[in-house]
């Protein structure tokens, strides 16, 4: 694991770099929005990021439940921290963007909505974690957490859809196909985010097991004591 | 693993057992209810039905009164069984860990049902509902969202139950997992309301889809929530 992120997180540094060169620098301004439109490459890559990390979370709390292993749990957790962080910052830049070229700092578009609900959603799953002091009994609660919170976001994504269909819709962001040099410039702000989020989860999680091992040390310890 | 006919009877037994309990302890329903009133009393007064019309508001208002009436009720019944034992009594009966949990949403939709069923036509005259509502949907409405809530509600109320700051997670969990409820409980209820269900089909199926899923999924992980 040392070894894999000791080549990896230079190779993400580089990523990030290059992605922020080609969204900056590289890709041309767009038409209408102008330079504000730039926020897109790396509020596109955050939300990808983010439902990765959420998809990660579903398959290690399955893996937890059959299993009962430790690993996965922590992974679980590593992961729904991330992602959390991750839309979050989805949501600031989409607000930001939304208010630049809409005019408003939120609409209740479906993609929104839903975004907002799965930030929430596992908010909360964090917030059970750090609620509950036993370990096995943590791990059972936030697994099952982790599953029905996952199952749910297809249902979400459908009403909200539906929902915002009925009732008026602000502006539809149009399914506009991307110029060469910006598809380029949005592949490379993925693959950055990508790489960036798996030297954090990593580190992520080797951090959850060293605790874990320093604790187990203490309190053999304090039995032997 | 036990047949169907005696699981039914298991079912029909802790259904009766938890209704008896709710019924001795009628100051624990007649708080919710009054609890229902005050909210859409709060609606009346921050909205003023006397100098609008509030008819396309009374669905989204009637539902938030009952799924904040739900959050407390989901609350309770497991923290109780908690803080006087009995709940470890009930794991160690032999029956299956998702009649149990089945039990518990057919208690909570019979008491939500009879709220709702009791203070709906209060809430209606109270926001100065005018129209002639499909009765029989809106009823249907009440009944789908109100076992898409117990579903998620009851699953969450056990996992909450023994976790510290209780209260304040409950509500914090059931809400995103229970939004889908939410909107198309609020959308079926108004069609409902506003004579034409038909414009609301979508809706209901997207809730007896959800009531089926989740019912399933949590008669599944029931058993994880409540090992100790």
């Amino acid at each position: 694991m040392t070894r894999l992120t000791s080549w990896l997180t230079p190779v993400a540094f580089l990523a990030s770099v290059t992605a922020l060169y080609m969204a900056l620098r590289y890709a041309p301004p767009e038409r209408f929005m102008g330079n504000v439109q730039r926020i897109f490459y790396f509020h596109v890559a955050a939300a990808w990021v983010g439902f990765l990390a959420f998809t990660i979370v579903f398959v290690a709390s399955l893996a937890y439940l059959r299993r009962g292993e430790e690993r996965w749990d922590r992974l679980a957790a590593a992961a729904a921290e991330l992602g959390v962080l991750f839309t979050t910052i989805t949501l600031l830049m989409g607000s930001l963007w939304a208010r630049a070229v809409w005019g408003v700092w939120w609409t209740w578009d479906p993609k929104l909505t839903t975004t907002l609900i799965l930030w929430f959603l596992y908010a909360g799953y964090l917030l059970v974690r750090a609620a509950v002091d036993d370990r096995r009994q943590r791990g059972r609660f936030s697994a099952v957490l982790g599953i029905v919170g996952f199952l749910n976001v297809p249902i979400v994504y459908m009403s909200s859809v539906w929902w915002t269909s009925i009732h008026p819709v602000l502006r539809n962001q149009a399914e506009t196909t991307l110029a060469p040099a910006m598809r380029a410039a949005l592949q490379a702000a993925v693959v950055a985010f990508t790489l960036l989020f798996v030297v954090l989860l990593v580190q992520r999680v080797r951090l959850a097991r060293l605790a874990d091992a320093v604790r187990e040390v203490r309190t053999a310890g304090a039995w032997k004591g | 693993m036990k047949g169907a006919g005696s699981a039914w009877k298991d079912l029909r037994l802790l259904v009766g057992k938890d209704l008896q309990v709710e019924l001795r302890r009628r100051e624990g329903l007649a708080t919710l209810a009054t609890f229902v009133l005050l909210v859409a009393l709060a609606f009346a007064l921050a909205f003023d039905p006397s100098r609008r019309d509030l008819s396309p508001l009374v669905a989204g208002a009637a539902w938030v009164a009952y799924y904040f009436a739900a959050v407390l009720l989901f609350g309770r019944g497991f923290a109780r069984e908690v803080e006087q034992g009995t709940l470890d009594g009930l794991l160690l009966a032999p029956v299956d860990r998702g009649v149990l949990y089945l039990a518990r949403v057919l208690v909570h939709v019979i008491v939500l049902g009879v709220l709702e069923l009791l203070l709906t036509p209060v809430i209606l005259a109270w926001l100065g509902f005018r129209g002639s509502p499909a009765w029989e949907a809106l009823g249907l409405a009440l009944f789908l969202g109100t076992v898409g809530l117990a579903a998620t509600g009851t699953l969450l109320g056990a996992l909450t139950a023994s976790v510290r700051g209780r209260e304040l997670l409950l509500p914090v969990l059931l809400f995103p997992l229970t939004a889908p409820v939410l909107l198309a409980g609020v959308e079926a209820a108004a069609a409902a309301l506003a004579g034409h269900p038909g414009d609301a089909a979508l809706w209901f199926r997207l809730l007896v889809v959800y009531d089926t899923m989740f019912l399933v999924v949590s008669t599944l992980l029931f058993d994880f929530v409540v090992t100790r």
